[in-house]
């Protein structure tokens, strides 16, 4: 009761209007989360055709053809479309049949070390060849994608890789090339300054009168306690607001099927024949930090899911890894309330904040509307 | 979340840290049962969620640098009930000298590291704690 009656006073309740005045260490962790400090894309020792043009040309190609899938009709772009943020607004993914999982958006996805939920990928290209072999997605095998290669994408594909392998590994290699040239495509795909950007850009300019006239005050409130009280930015930092790696925060799992998340996830990494230490991979073996150092046992990763970056946030629902949170305000009053996990331990701690501060938590993230950006011709249909 | 090389060479270890060569601290620690001591290198303040490299000088009760021991390193943020992201692997580097790679902290905070220690038959445990700002 106390907590309550000491958050609406610091709250400030609704209905304020003289500007915050950020202090110092706000304007660092502001300025930390801007698109102004997101580092240049990282290499991708596993595809040395990561940041190959026609790599990337193929690949654009490839992410849209529903030639690639059982029944002729679901291609990469069927979940993950590009006027949607490359997601499809479903609590779970439905390509030939129905995932288990929330489509993920793509935005920014070069940055990321590990690929799914659960981290089952440590490349962007390892990642691509697995919906294909999904029999909730695309289900074909190896052997089909790589002779609708040889009859569809041939003169394409011998350009950038070079003539179409023989041998008893060439289905593998052809599959594996395929991975690349999507990952090429993809790594294009980046995060679109957002009202939050412009704000934090006339904040680094010491410009506080346009920055209060950018964010309005309950979105400036919910930015103080997204990097304050809130500790939103212990996992939800930097310019992607993630941290990259697995938390379980006791999202409300399906009883009858729980998720064991990272737990499970971390197995098919270290087992997957095209990650960054097998043989397709083009890395030398000391450039797979990832998975040199992963950890793989321990009672932690039950229940542990990858923190999603929130940018866009507002127009992506429903939440969390199997969709189960349906609004924004939903997903705040689960981060206030704290419940316990149904698999492994929940790290949160209730925050105690009021109606008000998750108002004004929610007006914030809504300032997160950049959207994708690309090369124009990337960001739709070939 | 930025994929950095893994520091594998002693001399390339603290460069690897950031761009510019940021400063470290040398923390003089004994063991629990008082069987070694160390001093232990890191950057101060660990940096978030980027591999880097500790080193740590293994010395025994009479100050001899201690030969292939084995080390095991865990972490956890009491406050979070989780460890380190990453298994670290500690490298012999000679004279008591051990490199341990992969080191990695997800998020700021409270932060204990512990070091198991095993050298023949002695055993024995370090724990260091240090908050990084965030």
């Amino acid at each position: 009761m106390l907590g309550g009656a000491l958050a609406l006073l610091l709250g400030r309740g609704s209905g304020e209007t003289t500007p915050l005045s950020w202090t110092p260490k706000e304007r660092r962790a502001i300025h930390a989360l801007s698109l102004a400090a997101l580092p240049a894309v990282p290499r991708d020792p596993s595809n040395r055709f990561a940041d190959d043009r026609r790599a990337a040309a193929l690949g654009h190609r490839l992410f849209f053809d529903r030639g690639f899938s059982a029944n002729g009709r679901v291609a990469c772009s069927s979940c993950h479309m590009p006027g949607r943020e490359f997601q499809d607004g479903r609590p779970r993914g439905r390509g030939l049949g129905t995932t288990p999982r929330r489509t993920m958006p793509l935005a920014g996805v070069a940055y990321a070390r590990w690929l799914f939920w659960d981290g089952r990928r440590d490349s962007l290209w390892a990642q691509a060849l697995t919906p294909l072999q999904n029999r909730h997605e695309q289900g074909i095998t190896p052997a089909f994608a790589a002779r609708r290669i040889r009859s569809h994408y041939r003169g394409a594909y011998e350009a950038v890789f070079g003539p179409l392998p023989k041998g008893p590994a060439r289905v593998d290699r052809t599959f594996a090339n395929l991975g690349k040239a999507i990952e090429a495509y993809e790594r294009t795909l980046r995060p679109a300054p957002a009202t939050f950007d412009r704000f934090a850009a006339a904040l680094a300019r010491h410009d506080d009168s346009a920055a209060a006239r950018i964010l309005s005050p309950s979105a400036a409130r919910g930015l103080r306690l997204f990097v304050g009280r809130a500790r939103c930015t212990n996992c939800h930092f930097g310019p992607l607001f993630t941290n990259g790696e697995f938390h379980n925060t006791g999202v409300p799992q399906d009883p009858a099927a729980p998720d064991r998340g990272r737990a499970a996830g971390v197995e098919q990494a270290v087992a997957d024949r095209f990650s960054c230490l097998g043989r397709f991979s083009d890395a030398r073996p000391e450039e797979c930090t990832a998975l040199r150092f992963v950890v793989t046992s321990g009672p932690q990763l039950a229940g542990e899911f990858k923190v999603p970056s929130i940018r866009d946030v507002a127009s992506r629902a429903p939440y969390t890894h199997a969709g189960r949170l349906r609004t924004l305000r939903e997903v705040l009053e689960h981060y206030n309330r704290a419940p316990r996990a149904q698999m492994g331990h929940s790290e949160l701690r209730p925050l105690d904040l009021g109606d008000a501060q998750l108002d004004d938590l929610e007006a914030f993230l809504r300032t997160l509307d950049g959207g994708v950006t690309g090369p124009k011709r990337y960001l739709r249909a070939p | 979340m930025i994929r950095t090389a893994a520091c594998l060479t002693l001399a390339a270890s603290l460069a690897c840290v950031s761009a510019a060569a940021a400063p470290t601290v040398t923390v003089n620690v004994k063991s629990k049962k008082l069987l070694f001591s160390a001093a232990i290198t890191h950057p101060a303040p660990p940096p978030v969620e980027k591999l880097h490299s500790w080193t740590v000088r293994l010395l025994d009760r009479k100050h001899a640098p201690v030969k292939r021991a084995r080390i095991k390193v865990s972490g956890d943020m009491p406050a979070h009930g989780h460890g380190l992201p990453t298994a670290p692997i500690a490298v012999e580097r000679g004279r008591g000298l051990y490199q341990l790679q992969g080191m990695e902290f997800q998020m700021p905070g409270l932060w204990y590291v512990q070091l198991d220690v095993r050298a023949g038959a002695r055993r024995d445990s370090i724990r260091i704690r240090f908050t990084i700002p965030g």
